[in-house]
């Protein structure tokens, strides 16, 4: 019961692993909560959490995947709690400022596509996650599985389900990036 | 078709199979009856070329941005907060002795009955604070701020010590929590009371426990209409009140909130006097 025992070897790998994966967590959170406050609260939660539950992580290959399904089970959870508070977190959204864009944030923009953003966000919300995992951070079906719970067919369906509608939305898109 | 079920593949089961195809997550019998099926159906074999097309777009053109250096800071902070807090190791043996101990103490909780007056922050011990606690936080010794026992002794220790850093700083490392940053007590419309101020997600919201009191905000100006409802409601299952305030970090915690609260207290008629 009490597994949970924190030693300074334990303290050393938490902080190596945890960092790792930082990059990959923000971008995962961003798209899921939509704006980079929420999203640096989703990732401060995830750590609390994750550390209090590291004795689970057997292995640091399984981190990610790991961290991932923290992540978004914290999303899903606060995701109700603001169902069933909604006063509270619509009175906090107005604390929400709107950020500055930094220089790296300028740089990215000129690398991504609108385009293929404004598709990504018609996919239905549980498509959607599937594919950012999949196709974008780039987790196997059975790691997704895992991570959302949903059985690996589900998985697979809804990947492909995603992927057929985005073909349609981005089919212009492709052409002119030369694309067949 | 026939054969068992591993091996036929209609375009139904052939369109779900596709993503654990292109991820190489399929069993070799099923990969051939794959194959097998997309060199016979053209259909299909066009919706392969176009998952590999999206999987390619996805990673070429969707957004891929790095975590910001300021969220990476405070981020960083924190793990570095938890790793601190590391608990020391226990024997097996007391661990499951305290596990024991700690569902007894659980059973003994659940099976006296509550008094249902006292739901949350029942807490004046949270508000045994002194001035000395106050010096401790400013010296960095305390984990969150206090504000002292009264405001009036708080402004007194102010004003006798001008070199004190101000504004009392909220740390970015505080993290989504809500937390106390201080607390003190006084007497409100009459009724001991607690007046204690919280920041939640880096803004300062204020929170003042009055105990078995209804309570109608209808009236108090610096809250919207929905905020008034919002809050008496809040206040009426909770028996607090709960509003925030206009105020940055970097305002005196010793100013706004408790011109906030005297404008409230006078707009109920009954002065606030703190203790």
């Amino acid at each position: 019961m009490f597994g949970w025992r924190k030693t300074p070897d334990s303290s050393s790998r938490f902080g190596q692993l945890a960092l790792t994966h930082l990059d990959s967590l923000y971008r995962i959170a961003h798209r899921l909560v939509g704006n980079p406050v929420g999203a640096e609260d989703l990732l401060q939660e995830t750590y609390i959490r994750a550390w209090a539950s590291f004795h689970q992580l057997h292995t640091d290959n399984h981190c990610r995947a790991w961290l991932t399904k923290i992540l978004y089970n914290t999303w899903h959870n606060q995701l109700k709690q603001k169902q069933n508070e909604s006063g509270w977190f619509a009175l906090n959204d107005n604390f929400t400022s709107t950020p500055v864009p930094s220089p790296e944030d300028e740089l990215v923009a000129q690398t991504y596509s609108e385009e293929v953003e404004r598709a990504l966000q018609r996919l239905a919300p549980e498509m959607r996650e599937i594919i950012i995992l999949a196709d974008i951070e780039g987790f196997k079906c059975r790691e997704i599985s895992e991570i959302t719970g949903c059985p690996i067919g589900t998985v697979a369906a809804r990947l492909s389900r995603g992927r057929c509608f985005l073909h349609k939305k981005l089919s212009r898109f492709a052409q002119s990036r030369g694309y067949t | 078709m026939t054969g068992d079920r591993e091996t036929v593949m209609d375009c139904s089961r052939a369109l779900d199979n596709l993503p654990l195809l292109l991820s190489g997550e399929v069993d070799g019998a099923t990969a051939a009856a794959l194959h097998a099926h997309l060199n016979e159906c053209p259909e299909c074999h066009h919706q392969l070329s176009g998952q590999q097309e999206v999987q390619h777009i996805l990673r070429t053109y969707a957004r891929r941005e790095s975590v910001p250096l300021d969220v990476q800071q405070a981020v960083t902070a924190r793990v570095s907060e938890l790793c601190s807090t590391r608990r020391q190791q226990f024997p097996a043996a007391l661990s499951r002795g305290a596990a024991v101990l700690a569902l007894l103490a659980l059973a003994i909780v659940l099976w006296f009955p509550r008094d249902q007056g006292q739901r949350r922050f029942a807490g004046p011990s949270l508000l045994q604070v002194t001035v000395e606690d106050h010096r401790k936080t400013l010296q960095g010794q305390h984990d969150f701020h206090v504000m002292g026992p009264s405001a009036r002794q708080v402004f007194q220790y102010f004003n006798a010590n001008p070199a004190l850093p101000r504004p009392l700083p909220i740390r970015p490392a505080e993290g989504p929590r809500t937390r106390l940053i201080g607390g003190r007590s006084c007497t409100l419309l009459g009724v001991k009371s607690a007046y204690m101020v919280y920041s939640h997600k880096g803004h300062l919201v204020s929170l003042s426990v009055i105990p078995d009191r209804s309570l109608d905000l209808s009236g108090l100006r610096s809250l919207q209409r929905h905020e008034q409802r919002y809050y008496t409601g809040w206040y009426q299952n909770y028996n607090a009140l709960f509003w925030r305030t206009p105020m940055s970090t970097n305002t005196l915690i010793s100013d706004l909130p408790i011109g906030d609260l005297m404008a409230f207290a006078n707009l109920m008629g009954r002065p606030l006097h703190p203790r």
